[in-house]
């Protein structure tokens, strides 16, 4: 598979998250919004708009990781379970506000370029692409 | 000259023993309402129609191959 | 275990600032679904009968359903209830946006409050977190003014409603507004909440529901999705959203034009849908998980100013661009932002000042009593009367009442054009030649209300212009036939056991209703999310049983409830349509009795519109029969 990278057309999206739940259910088998390594921001009342806020793999996580577990294959940042302990060092250091805590998980959230969020949307806002 | 009929379910629900698509065959070209009617439809319960998917009025003449959308009333609010 | 369900009932009194969680009681789901049927049932067994619906007994119940927060089309429906300050029997009223998945995420079906705080307060639901705190600040201002305010010091991920100034000074149609342009707009539940002192509630949740077939239920979720797309109509209805009906309501004469007046108004091309996306729309806003947004967030610029807003949608376009006779999209927008900031029901305010704006014509109202002259189609005018309207100065404390109050009060033949029923003011469709939509409106549980039977269709259908008349008019009619009235009930009843139904599993009716995405899809993800087998038909039945209910609860709490509470106002069987494609038409009052007499039989209630005992049984309602029968 070639390299592809994740990218938001922000004006189609409309706000109605289903992308996260999508997300949370592809990765972590669960119907909730919360573990969604993706974002909707809206931007109400002004400028009146929605900004999806999303994983580009540009690796400050991994450089931010102190037992490098965060590593890329194929354009890819994944983390290695095994080497991760939760420091979450990662999502401090993420430049897009995209690597996720949450309460019952000792790990972050990281996109995955799974796509699932990408085949849920109804808009079309999000598309995965091939790195140039 | 072949032309697609497709009917929103707002419409279906008001006509129910549509199909939600048909074929029709026209002999020369007719506007929407004409066509509309031919197909048994009131064209009165044609709240939008769009032909190849770009809104269109009730007498615009139809003279090529392509999908008549009929969306039928429906409440908002 | 419940499947689809969080799980649990919060309860709050505000008086005492107790706070409860209890398990949501399985009969419960089973028997009424969840949302509008979990509110019925609730006020009925927990209300204390004969309470002021200003009173701290009275109760607001905020509810999800069952399939709220879940992956499929427009998930995200929110059911409120209360006893109603507008009509002072059943009241519901239904939102979009994010609230009820955030409330389930947090762990609750349904949010139960009581009670009145000591001062003006802000309730926190942060997944097992609950706080009251005081408002501060927030008291005094905008309803959205107050969401920007907290969602700044809460978080982007809390979903807020908050009430505006008529809430806090008991409007009698003050809404509860969410997401920035979202409202439970209907019967009075933002007076409820003001009278509770209570200016917002704001939830997160980061849980996840349980679910009876999960992969299933993804897999199926994500079908529906393609299957909606490819629906004849997605592509055209969306983007106008329900704007894009004024066309049509006017082209086929139901439209309220200066307080129904007429039904036709000349200046419709300045004010529809296409207006809207032209002329102020920023973008599309959809509530959770849906796939046809029809919320058109935009900027209004005026003479009087220029204001962001959601909208306006088809309802706010009706009744304060035709009803107060205002000719462009412009003012319409910026009269709706008005209301929303205020707090104000769009279709309320919109029907009480077109009602004060005649009878200042009329002589009956004056401009001392007024304050000042009073126009249709004066933009000023509305934003004025509404400003006095949400903090009662002036002649607002009159109006704040609704047109049912007011026009008692102001008397000579005011009531006549007084349009509501119940005491609920009229929403966007005249029916002076739509027998079963004016059945519709005089038997709506919570006053004349549109979305508990929409059968407009139906009536256009059956008035069917003949042949030549479309010809002569290219595919309209100029003047549409007499609709027949008989045998109107059937259908009325069918459709208002439908569009509840939704409002019971927590979901938006429009792709159903609109694209005609098939009854089957809901079968099948009810039974993949909560593992319970319910046919289509067997989800009406539980419609039905609701419907029966909330009829229960007026006759219960309106101690002369009954037939006379049916009547539409004196306009639509006295004054003939003067202008439009309906030019002429009225329904008699020999008709509307035969319309009643029609589906009370229809639906097993007395001639007295009361449900016979009987009736009840059979709906397994004994308990609702019995205190019935002892209220006889």
């Amino acid at each position: 598979m070639k390299p592809v990278v994740l990218k938001a057309i922000h004006d189609r999206c409309s706000g109605c998250r289903a992308c996260l739940l999508a997300c949370s259910l592809d990765n972590f088998r669960e119907m909730t919004v919360s573990k969604a390594a993706l974002g909707i921001q809206g931007r109400f009342p002004a400028p009146g708009d929605y900004r999806v806020l999303l994983c580009d793999q540009c690796g400050a996580c991994a450089e931010a990781c102190p037992t490098e577990a965060i590593r890329e294959t194929e354009g890819r940042y994944l983390i290695d379970h095994d080497l991760c302990m939760g420091c979450l060092s990662c999502v401090e250091a993420c430049p897009k506000g995209v690597m996720f805590a949450h309460p019952s998980l000792d790990e972050p959230i990281k996109c995955t370029l799974c796509g699932a969020c990408v085949a849920i949307c109804p808009r079309g806002a999000l598309v995965l692409e091939r790195r140039a | 000259m072949n032309l697609t009929l497709t009917l929103s379910g707002g419409l279906r629900a008001v006509l129910s023993d549509l199909p939600e698509r048909m074929e029709l065959d026209l002999d020369r070209p007719a506007m929407v309402w004409e066509i509309l009617l031919r197909a048994g439809i009131n064209p009165g319960l044609a709240m939008m129609v769009f032909l190849d998917g770009r809104r269109a009025d009730l007498d615009q003449v139809v003279e090529y191959d392509c999908e008549l959308t009929v969306v039928g009333p429906a409440a908002g609010g | 275990m419940l499947f689809g369900y969080a799980g649990k009932i919060l309860r709050i009194d505000l008086t005492s600032g107790n706070v409860r969680k209890d398990p949501l009681p399985p009969e419960l789901a089973e028997r009424f679904l969840g949302g509008r049927g979990f509110v019925a049932r609730l006020l009925w067994e927990e209300l204390p009968s004969g309470v002021d619906p200003f009173a701290p007994d009275n109760i607001l119940i905020i509810a999800a359903g069952p399939l709220s927060g879940h992956l499929l089309p427009a998930s995200g429906k929110t059911h409120f209830g209360t006893k109603s300050p507008a009509t002072g029997g059943y009241a519901d009223s239904n939102m979009g946006g994010h609230f009820s998945p955030a409330l389930k995420y947090a762990g609750y079906d349904v949010l139960i409050l009581t009670g009145r705080a000591a001062q003006p307060s802000l309730v926190k639901i942060d997944d097992n977190e609950v706080e009251i705190r005081p408002a501060g600040d927030c008291w005094g201002a905008g309803a959205l003014d107050t969401e920007e305010r907290l969602k700044k010091d809460l978080g982007e991920d809390f979903q807020i409603i908050t009430i505006g100034p008529a809430g806090e000074r008991l409007v009698r149609f003050a809404c509860i507004s969410h997401d920035f342009g979202r409202q439970a707009g209907r019967t009075g539940a933002g007076a409820v909440m003001g009278s509770k002192n209570l200016k917002a509630v704001a939830v997160r949740g980061s849980g996840s529901l349980p679910v009876y077939d999960l992969a299933g239920a993804y897999q199926k979720g994500r079908e529906a999705y393609q299957k909606v797309k490819a629906k004849p109509g997605f592509a055209g209805w969306t983007p106008e959203g329900t704007a894009g009906i004024t066309d049509w309501v006017n082209e086929v004469g139901v439209f309220p034009t200066r307080n129904f007046q007429t039904s036709f108004f000349e200046d419709y091309k300045k004010i529809n849908g296409r207006a809207v996306v032209e002329k102020l729309k920023i973008t599309d806003k959809g509530c959770f998980c849906c796939p046809t947004p029809c919320g058109k967030y935009g900027r209004a610029e005026t003479a009087l100013g220029s204001a962001f807003v959601e909208g306006p949608e088809y309802e706010s376009i009706a009744l304060l661009g035709g009803s107060c006779f205002l000719n462009s999209i412009h003012e319409v927008g910026f009269a709706n932002h008005v209301c929303d900031q205020l707090g104000l029901d769009t279709i309320s305010s919109g029907a009480v000042a077109g009602w004060a704006i005649e009878c200042f014509e009329k002589g009956l109202l004056s401009k001392e009593q007024v304050g000042r002259e009073i126009r249709f189609g004066d933009l000023d005018s509305l934003v004025y009367l509404f400003n006095r309207i949400a903090f009662r100065e002036g002649i607002g404390d009159l109006l704040a009442e609704g047109v049912k109050r007011a026009s008692r009060k102001i008397g000579r033949g005011s009531e006549d054009f007084a349009i509501h029923v119940k005491g609920l003011e009229w929403s966007g469709y005249e029916c002076r030649n739509a027998p079963g939509m004016m059945l519709a409106y005089m038997t709506a549980d919570v006053g004349a209300h549109h979305n508990r039977a929409w059968v407009l269709g139906h009536d256009v259908a059956g008035s069917a212009a003949s042949v030549h008349d479309l010809i002569s008019g290219g595919g309209r009619a100029e003047k549409m036939p007499k609709s027949p009235v008989s045998g109107k009930s059937e259908k009325v009843m069918e459709l208002q056991h439908i569009r509840p139904l939704f409002d019971c599993l927590g979901i938006c009716r429009l792709q159903y209703m609109e694209l005609g995405f098939e009854v089957e899809n809901y079968e099948e993800l009810f039974f993949l999310i909560t593992g319970q087998r319910l046919s289509w038909e067997q989800m009406l039945k539980i419609s039905e049983r609701v419907w029966h209910l909330t009829r229960s609860f007026s006759v219960r709490e309106i101690p002369d409830f009954g037939r006379k509470y049916d009547y539409p106002p004196a306009r639509f069987h006295q004054e003939p349509v003067p202008t439009g494609p309906n030019k002429g038409h009225l329904l008699t009052q020999e008709e509307l009795e035969l319309l009643l007499d029609e589906y009370y039989q229809a639906r097993g209630w007395d001639k007295n519109g009361i449900p016979t005992s009987q009736t009840l049984e059979k709906q397994g309602l004994e308990d609702v029969a019995q205190t019935l029968a002892k209220k006889s």
